[in-house]
């Protein structure tokens, strides 16, 4: 009896893999999609995964069940490992920041950025370096004037490791200051709110933070935003605060984050998602998502996309060159 | 009295929003799928909390924040039957639970083990909630006082709890420490973005997973253990003897232990900020110095149930405090709440107290609900979760391979933690074959991460000077503890000499 | 007599085993950017430390017998012994492990490849016939739910991701 219901289930699996195997050649998409958050829930890539995946769900753009799956690791190497196990499968899309550059340049990870299929780029975060409330330095002048004195005695801190955005971020403004980098003395900590729990203790000088971490803070005064590496003002909570062009450094950075497919997408695939992407990000979904994350969408499409990374490559490799992290 | 009368609105505030049947039902759901999922090993309250993302979208902010409190207050509390019942943690902070527990199931007592544990829970749990009600601003304040050298010392004064963790050598528990220590050293040093022991792996480059060594070392390895002696037929040593609730000398002793892993939990866990790891293993620490019965820890006494499991618990409400009132996440499941209430389009911080009075309050109010829901449900199941004895051993082993696995795999989607966790079973059974103890390991990889990071961190603030460790009076009061929780067994005969001295009495 | 070679080889091992993390440590690269301690520097003392255990060990294991019993009673007398009587006297069924030893890595091997639904009927099955074949039935059944049952239950209910193998095509 058992051999029986065995021989049932074999046939039926048989059967059933014969299905799917002609509903193949059906027009893209047909079948479940799969999102990679190259990291844990509860960080901005997951929740950048998971706001497409909702935005595409309510607004019903895919016609297929969509999940995302969290691929964490090595600040994105092993979700990076996975996709290229994904070569030519278009019901994958992964989501990537600066450290996708950053990575590439120190090597790692275990491909380079530029196997990736780019999509298009979707929002823009900015980084601020933020000062106890109580702290002598009140403008970014003050802080700048003292970092030029003596630039290893202002420590300052971040959620991450050397030579990652918190860090690089403020040695592009250093160097611009005529200060070399190298100088600088930065303390890592292993998330964001740990470097904030240090500010506050009185610790460090000041931290380089992403806005949506420390945003909180800024209202309520217990922190003070000296300047935000923004080209305009931001609105909000953040409009008082100076960009780094107002307080005479001419240059921005931009946290953005964007979407891949894996290396050898579909033409097909291709064309289907820059329609998609387009729409989605008009939709009233996306758009309240982004309110609440108070998030800003920085469209570019695929080409745009892929140009805008050059250009990031060239500007990390050359930051990067000067404090000996390129490899 | 305008405090007072503030206080009281507040309370009264909270319970009318938490109390709305449905949030009482979204709240039952909670705890109730918090239990699950902390009993089932792996799967703790970090991958639970996860899961509900995507359900909180649709949900009012107080009802999603009830819900995923109610699982992460529930899977807390699931942790510890199967440490208890089959020496399997649920998550990380259930690991010492399984000492005490595991060889009070042994002896037959699984049903005072589980219900310790669950009352422990719930004293602890409620104390923090009232901690974070009457205090919490406060509290937040005095955690800012904790930077990297107070983290270090801490870390140092943790440590010591190793004396306590070892068996009949203390080389060889020393060595498992150092061991645990060597482990946590794999992976991209985050003070220098340098790779260590990574071997060119990528899913090596954040390091071993502090659970897949834990459930390798202590579930996989008593998989092996039972099957080496399965055919002595030993089935019958689990089942159980005696009364399934505790009697009134298990009360006398519950007692003390869970004020002291209230306490130091709360300090730990609430203050430090330190997580319920931590936590658990200091209390661990602290009944083996200050129970009257610290000599039968190790062997199934009930200090080593209750002391931890409250620990966990005051730690866990401890860790809100810091994600409430800082914004802060105190640990990797409060920092996927944040995650989940910045989706909702909820700033935790500062100013939540005043400007969100109904979600901060009717929060608060659901943990105690949340608390008494999950005592009473918790309670009776201690009766079906000690039938799971009665399977067959056999099938409980399939279970525990079959639950790691699935656990460990869900943790981080990887297949490579698979076979390291099955690698640490292995090893597990020749430590144990070699009476090598297994918890210094656990407590080295809790603590060594921490501490190389927070001494590095100290350091590069203070300009490479060691002083910074003395400086500050919190960091040089917790140096002071580790001396003395060290050089404590010595101090009977030393003082004992010193008084023969004084007497002068004639040398031997 | 036998207990005593184990250790002994087991000392052995240990020193190797430190001996190559010590060694590690040293090699381990320099950080672009000066720093109080450098990567290096834990890693060395823990390396250094777990060597000098190691050897301790050893040299109780092969020479000082007496001294070990001596120390052995002291502790005795103020620390109490976890997992004392626990220690595995009898010889072990080596056979027995083994074959979990290996359905283990067959599961590890067979979790994303077959699915998790297939993979864990599979080596439940086979534990099952391996170590007590007299409810085949029930244990069949038991086997469907842990595996196929509870997969719908994980992967529908709960959204988690379990790896579905060639079962993918039957997921909504």
């Amino acid at each position: 009896m058992f051999k029986k219901s065995f021989t049932m289930v074999a046939l039926i699996l048989l059967l059933c893999i014969g299905f799917t195997a002609s509903s193949e050649g059906a027009a893209y998409p047909s079948r479940p999609l799969e999102i990679v958050a190259p990291a844990n829930p509860g960080g901005g890539w997951d929740a950048m995964a998971r706001t497409i995946n909702r935005a595409l769900e309510i607004e019903k753009l895919y016609p297929q069940p969509v999940s995302v799956l969290n691929k964490p690791g090595g600040g994105g190497a092993v979700g990076m490992a996975y996709i290229h196990t994904k070569k030519g499968d278009d019901y994958e899309l992964v989501v990537y920041s600066p450290p996708l550059i950053i990575n590439t340049i120190t090597k790692t990870y275990p491909h380079h950025y530029n196997t990736l299929t780019p999509l298009a780029k979707l929002i823009t975060d900015y980084q601020v370096f933020i000062v106890k409330a109580d702290s002598p330095y009140k403008t970014f002048g003050d802080l700048m004037a003292a970092v030029k004195k003596n630039p290893g005695a202002v420590k300052f801190a971040g959620g991450s490791n050397p030579g990652s955005m918190d860090h690089l971020a403020f040695c592009k403004v250093a160097k611009l200051a005529g200060v070399n980098p190298k100088d600088l003395t930065y303390v890592a900590f292993s998330g964001g709110g740990e470097a904030l729990t240090t500010l506050l203790g009185g610790n460090v000088a000041f931290v380089s933070s992403g806005t949506g971490e420390v945003l909180s803070h800024i209202e309520a005064g217990t922190v003070r935003a000296l300047a935000i590496t923004s080209a305009e003002r931001r609105s909000g909570v953040l409009k008082d605060v100076p960009t780094l062009k107002e307080v005479g450094i001419n240059t921005t950075y931009e946290v953005w984050r964007g979407v891949f497919g894996p290396p050898g997408m579909s033409k097909e695939a291709q064309a289907f998602w820059a329609k998609t992407i387009k729409t989605m990000i008009g939709t009233k979904t996306w758009k309240e998502s982004m309110a609440k994350l108070q998030w800003v969408t920085a469209y570019a499409d695929a080409n745009g996309f892929a140009k805008f990374l050059k250009e990031e490559e060239k500007t990390y490799l050359e930051l990067m060159t000067d404090l000996g992290f390129a490899k | 009295m305008d405090f007072l009368g503030q206080f009281w609105n507040n309370v009264a505030l909270g319970f009318s929003v938490a109390g709305t049947p449905f949030n009482l039902l979204l709240c039952f759901v909670g705890v109730f799928l918090g239990t699950l999922i902390g009993v089932l090993p792996g799967i703790g309250p970090m991958t639970g909390v996860a899961l509900l993302i995507p359900l909180t979208f649709s949900l009012q902010p107080s009802a999603a924040i009830i819900l995923m409190a109610g699982i992460y207050y529930g899977a807390m509390y699931g942790g510890s039957t199967t440490s208890i019942l089959v020496n399997t943690p649920g998550e990380s902070s259930s690991v010492v639970t399984c000492l005490d527990g595991y060889q009070m199931a042994k002896k037959g007592r699984a049903g005072p083990a589980l219900a310790a544990a669950a009352i422990g829970s719930f004293v602890a749990g409620t104390f923090a909630t009232l901690m974070l009600m009457l205090f919490g601003p406060w509290v937040a304040g005095i955690a800012l006082n904790f930077g990297p050298p107070e983290f270090f010392s801490l870390m140092v004064a943790g440590l010591t709890v190793v004396t306590s963790l070892a068996g009949r050598s203390l080389v060889k528990a020393l060595f498992a420490t150092l061991f645990g220590l060597a482990i946590a050293t794999m992976g991209i040093d985050n003070q220098s973005a340098v790779p260590r022991f990574t071997f060119g792996n990528p899913e090596l480059l954040d390091g071993l997973e502090f659970l897949v060594v834990a459930i390798g070392l202590f579930a996989l390895c008593e998989v092996f253990v039972n099957l080496a002696d399965m055919k002595e037929a030993v089935q019958e040593r689990l089942s159980i003897k005696g009364s399934l609730w505790l009697t009134k000398e298990d009360w006398k002793r519950f007692v003390p232990s869970c004020i002291r892993g209230t306490l130091s939990g709360f300090f730990v866990g609430g203050i430090a900020g330190a997580g319920a790891a931590v936590a658990s293993f200091v209390s661990y620490g602290l009944e083996k110095k200050a129970s009257k019965y610290r000599d039968e820890l190790g062997s199934g006494a009930i200090e080593g149930v209750t002391g931890p499991e409250s620990a966990n618990n005051a730690a866990a409400g401890g860790a809100l405090i810091h994600l409430l009132c800082l914004g802060i996440p105190g640990s990797g499941t409060t920092a996927i709440m944040l995650g989940a209430l910045l989706m909702i389009g909820l700033q935790p911080g500062p100013l939540l107290f005043t400007q969100q009075p109904a979600f901060v309050w009717g929060l608060i109010a659901s943990m105690y609900i949340g608390n008494v829901m999950l005592l009473v449900l918790n309670l009776p199941l201690v009766g079906m979760w000690v039938k799971l004895l009665d399977v067959p051993l056999y099938l409980l082993l399939m279970f525990i391979t079959m639950f790691s696995f699935l656990g460990v795999y869900t943790m981080n989607n990887s297949v490579q933690d698979l076979y390291l966790m099955v690698g640490f079973g292995v090893i597990g059974y020749l430590m144990k074959r070699l009476d090598i103890p297994a918890s210094p390991v656990i407590l080295g990889i809790v603590l060594g991460k921490l501490m190389e990071e927070k001494m590095r961190q100290s350091l590069v603030i203070s300009d490479g000077s060691v002083m910074i460790f003395l400086n500050r009076p919190i960091s040089l009061f917790l140096l002071f503890l580790a001396v003395v929780a060290i050089t404590n067994p010595y101090w009977k005969p030393i003082g004992r000499a010193i008084r023969r001295l004084f007497r002068g009495a004639p040398a031997r | 007599m036998k207990e005593k070679r184990e250790e002994r080889i087991a000392s052995v091992v240990l020193i190797v085993f430190s001996a190559t993390y010590l060694a590690g440590a040293f090699y381990i690269p320099m950080p672009v950017f000066k720093q109080q301690l450098g990567p290096g520097a834990f890693p060395i003392a823990t390396g250094i430390g777990m060597l000098s255990l190691a050897c301790i060990y050893a040299w109780q294991q092969f020479r000082g017998g007496a001294k070990v019993n001596e120390e052995n009673e002291e502790v005795e007398k103020r620390a109490v012994i976890i997992g004392a009587e626990e220690k595995i006297e009898k010889k072990a069924d080596l056979k027995a492990m083994g074959f979990m030893l290996a359905a283990m890595l067959f599961y590890a091997f067979a979790f994303e490849r077959l699915g998790y639904a297939i993979s864990t009927f599979v080596v439940f099955m086979a534990g099952v016939l391996y170590l007590d074949r007299r409810h085949l039935v029930r244990d069949a059944v038991i086997a469907v739910i842990s595996s196929f049952v509870l997969y719908y239950i994980f992967s529908i209910f709960l959204r988690v991701n379990l790896p579905a193998g060639p079962l993918k095509f039957l997921e909504f």
